[in-house]
């Protein structure tokens, strides 16, 4: 039971990251790889905050949602005016850069060892404490970042991502500020990536620099194609797809086999399958990828 | 005296990526696909000189030309099993990209299955090395240089002289072509794919006998020769060269200064410097990205 | 009749081809004006010019009295200037009715109004629903409103990249070739619609034209471009007995038939 409680967890905090990568590659044509990068940002700075600075959870996550938008934003103003390439290229440097300082950075970051012992949430006098309450708070900070995503989603921002994404130029002719509303997408993807990256630390309780490398990126994208771009259901289905899957094997015993190496493996094939058979992932609306 | 030293280690490793940054820039110029595969190309050639070598204990020359073929191969097969496919389903270049990340990332998986994670040796004890004065010279240092004052010239010749390698130029400046000069483009894409992984496998086989194999050894090669194509500027050869020796320089030079966990930052600083300040590179003319 | 638009002297050079070179005119308020020019004259350039998406390199565009060669499109777009390109260039995959509403510029369209709504944003949003509805019927595209925008034919995206540009209540609609590829029956509703739009809806229409029976019938004023810059202007009439002018460019047929 409590396996499958850390199942759960793990399935709403990816389907948040999903969803918020969502925003910036399906609604707006973003091709973000440094999405785990704002991820682990968030959890190094709820970490910080908390364990070396003593600050109360809450505006700990506030301000680690804060710092993932910024650094988003100063990171994107000068690379998103990029083309298509050079932007990928640019932030998959930038997020090699950021987990070689976290590793690097011992002073701030405690190095490869990582840091321990951040505290649980609490309301008042209530500590979360078991693994239900944790759920609960996991399930309620989904509910809530479902909820911004949908009122994106069904709101005219919607029409405006999707003309920046597919003709940018008809985007400005039409008075859209091309410049400022990437900016602004990509620091929101960058924010919500962080507060995951806080919900996450009160989560382990823990952070430590490989959670948040190359790996992850390719986990993400994989959710993210499995379920389908523009589609909050296949922000949850991807990412339960993915946590689920590979635990079939563990029943089926890959008995001297190495599960991590199985699971990777199948999520390349993954990718290469749907790009070839449904590139609109297995929920995803009509829209194939483009750009 | 130093900085002599890692100015020769510099231009070595400059050397190496060179290699595998020409590779990565004919196969991006004439198909547009960032190739992130190219990695695991390049532990391919490098897993077929270790069974080579060390499983059929063939003598090291013909290892090497057994390891050039495999890489050669290797590249033309994700050419025909994921790119082909998907060009024929007229996928766009960013679903192009994930089905490469995807053959990366099933291929380095699937090495770490067959040969676990650890480091395979393909040889023991150290190499020889020549001292002149506080200047040491490896072996390894004189095959690298040797490798590319034959290969680039060879290179070059063949893609001015020869009815292929024009058209391999041509299709660089127009990859919209179907057919050029004749030649039929998907064949032309097997030819460059052989051509790119071939030049990969001259790299990986020195390292690879130098340092041994790992699954994931081809990544960061990779990324550095895709970070060279865009410091040397995208669409132009030498470019993709002189970037990849100012690259292994700043990365030896900077030991002078840093320790070596800080080269990632370096590498990868200069790449969001060059991105920032002049996207177009050293040489070349930059993509263009916006249309009116 | 006051210059609504006033382009003077505008320059622009690509490497070493000047594109447009000192190039000027003036369009009136509630007229049609037609740029007219063989190919490579430099019309389009400057199009984009006017519409900021090139910055000249010399020249002054002034547009309902204030300087806007500097500016940015989506700026000059909210000044009251629309534009469409040569191609529709619709949004394949939206519907028919969104295409027509991205052209709303409103509150719920950044990311913390379309969060918190509240009646101005779900008004605003209304509003803009009722008037892409409203131009859709105008041009004969609300039947199919709810139609994905790659559904239709090439005319039907032409007239909705034209609604698409009308939505936004536009002082001036700078049109670039929109009579092209265009069947007989559509294109005699497109000159309908350019029609109406200055007589009922007193809007001021830029037009790029080549087909100049469209040009010398609706045109108030005709401007002409040859070599990168305007070597005259003004009613059809007097633009078509500038003979050297016309034959240079109308050709002889032309000639021979307005005599």
């Amino acid at each position: 039971m409590e396996y499958f409680q850390h199942l759960l967890i793990m399935v709403l905090i990816y389907a948040c990251l999903t969803v918020s990568l969502d925003l910036n590659i399906g609604h707006a044509g973003i091709l973000s790889f440094g999405h785990a990068s704002f991820y682990g940002i968030g959890a190094y700075t709820t970490a910080i905050l908390t364990v070396y600075a003593g600050l109360d959870w809450f505006s700990a996550m506030v301000l680690a949602f804060a710092t993932g938008a910024i650094i988003a934003a100063l990171i994107g103003l000068p690379t998103l005016r990029l083309g298509g390439d050079y932007f990928i290229l640019a932030l998959f440097g930038f997020s090699l850069i950021v987990t070689s300082l976290i590793i690097n950075m011992e002073w701030l970051t405690n190095g490869p060892f990582g840091i321990r012992g951040v505290p649980r949430p609490s309301i008042g006098p209530y500590q979360v404490q078991s693994g239900y309450g944790m759920l609960g708070f996991i399930a309620i900070m989904t509910a809530f970042i479902f909820f911004v995503h949908w009122r994106f989603a069904s709101s005219p921002m919607k029409a405006a991502l999707h003309a920046v994404r597919d003709d940018e130029s008809v985007a400005m002719s039409l008075g859209i500020n091309v410049v400022r509303t990437k900016i602004t997408v990509f620091a929101l993807g960058g924010g919500f990536a962080a507060l995951c990256g806080a919900m996450g630390a009160f989560y382990f309780r823990f952070v430590s620099a490989d959670s948040y490398g190359l790996q992850t990126i390719i986990l993400l994208w994989a959710m993210l194609f499995v379920g389908g771009n523009c589609s909050l259901l296949g922000a949850f289905v991807g990412p339960a797809v993915l946590m689920l899957f590979p635990e079939m094997f563990r029943f089926i015993g890959g008995q001297g086999w190495d599960i991590g190496h199985i699971q990777e493996a199948l999520y390349g094939l993954l990718l290469i399958l749907l790009m070839m058979f449904r590139p609109q992932g297995l929920v995803g609306n009509k829209v194939g990828l483009r750009t | 005296m130093l900085l002599l030293q890692l100015f020769i280690d510099g231009m070595a490793s400059g050397a190496l990526y060179a290699l595998t940054a020409v590779g990565f820039a004919i196969i991006y110029n004439g198909t547009r696909i960032l190739h992130m595969a190219h990695g695991a190309v390049f532990t391919a050639g490098g897993y077929a000189l270790y069974i080579a070598v060390k499983l059929l204990n063939l003598p090291i020359a013909v290892a090497v030309v057994v390891a050039l073929a495999s890489a050669a191969a290797f590249g033309v097969l994700i050419d025909l099993l994921v790119y082909r496919p998907l060009r024929a389903r007229k996928s766009s270049e960013a679903a192009l990209f994930i089905g490469s990340i995807g053959a990366l990332t099933l291929c380095q998986a699937v090495f770490a299955l067959i040969f676990t994670t650890d480091t395979l040796y393909l040889r023991q004890g150290p190499l020889p090395i020549y001292d002149f004065g506080e200047i040491s010279i490896t072996i390894m240092h004189i095959i690298a240089a040797g490798i590319v004052i034959v290969v680039f010239p060879i290179l070059h010749l063949f893609l001015t002289l020869t009815k292929y390698g024009r058209a391999i130029r041509a299709l660089a400046d127009n990859p919209k072509l179907s057919v050029v000069r004749g030649v039929n483009v998907e064949r032309l894409y097997m030819l460059i794919f052989a051509i790119g992984s071939l030049l990969a496998g001259f790299a990986v086989s020195l390292i690879a006998y130098d340092l041994g194999v790992r699954p994931e050894m081809g990544f960061p090669v990779m990324f550095v020769s895709l970070v060279a194509v865009i410091v040397g500027g995208v669409g132009y050869l030498p470019g993709a060269a002189a970037g990849a020796f100012l690259l292994g320089l700043l990365q030896n030079l900077s030991l002078w200064q840093l320790s070596g966990r800080w080269q990632d930052v370096v590498v990868f600083g200069a790449l969001l410097i060059f991105l920032i300040f002049r996207p177009a590179g050293l040489f070349g003319h930059m993509l263009s990205t916006r249309r009116v | 009749m006051t210059a609504v638009l006033d382009v003077k002297g505008i320059s622009k050079r690509f490497g070493g081809l000047a594109a447009v070179d000192n190039a000027s005119f003036t369009v009136e308020e509630h007229t049609i004006t037609s740029l007219i020019g063989p190919n490579g004259a430099g019309k389009t350039t400057a199009f984009n010019i006017v519409s900021g998406f090139l910055k000249p390199d010399f020249g002054k565009v002034t547009f309902a009295g204030q300087s806007i060669e500097h500016l940015e499109p989506h700026d000059i777009y909210r000044l009251g200037m629309a534009r469409t390109f040569q191609d529709p260039r619709v949004f394949q995959e939206m519907s028919v009715l969104d295409n027509v509403m991205v052209g709303v510029r409103q509150k719920g369209e950044t990311p913390f109004w379309a969060i918190v709504r509240g009646a101005e944003v779900n008004s605003q949003w209304k509003a803009a629903r009722e008037r892409a509805e409203k131009i859709l019927e105008s041009v004969g595209l609300l039947a199919r409103a709810n139609e994905a925008a790659s559904a239709l034919s090439f005319g039907e995206q032409r007239f909705l990249s034209i609604a698409r540009a009308l939505v936004g209540e536009p002082r001036i609609v700078l049109l670039d070739e929109p009579t092209v590829g265009l069947d007989r029956g559509t294109f005699g509703q497109l000159v309908e619609l350019m029609k109406n739009l200055v007589s009922k809806e007193r809007k001021t229409i830029l037009l790029i034209e080549h087909n100049m029976d469209v040009v010398m019938s609706i045109s108030d004023k005709v401007v002409l471009m040859m070599q990168g810059t305007t070597v005259a202007s003004g009613t059809p009439a007097e633009v078509r007995s500038h003979r050297s002018m016309v034959e240079a460019y109308l050709g002889k047929r032309h000639v021979a038939a307005s005599q």
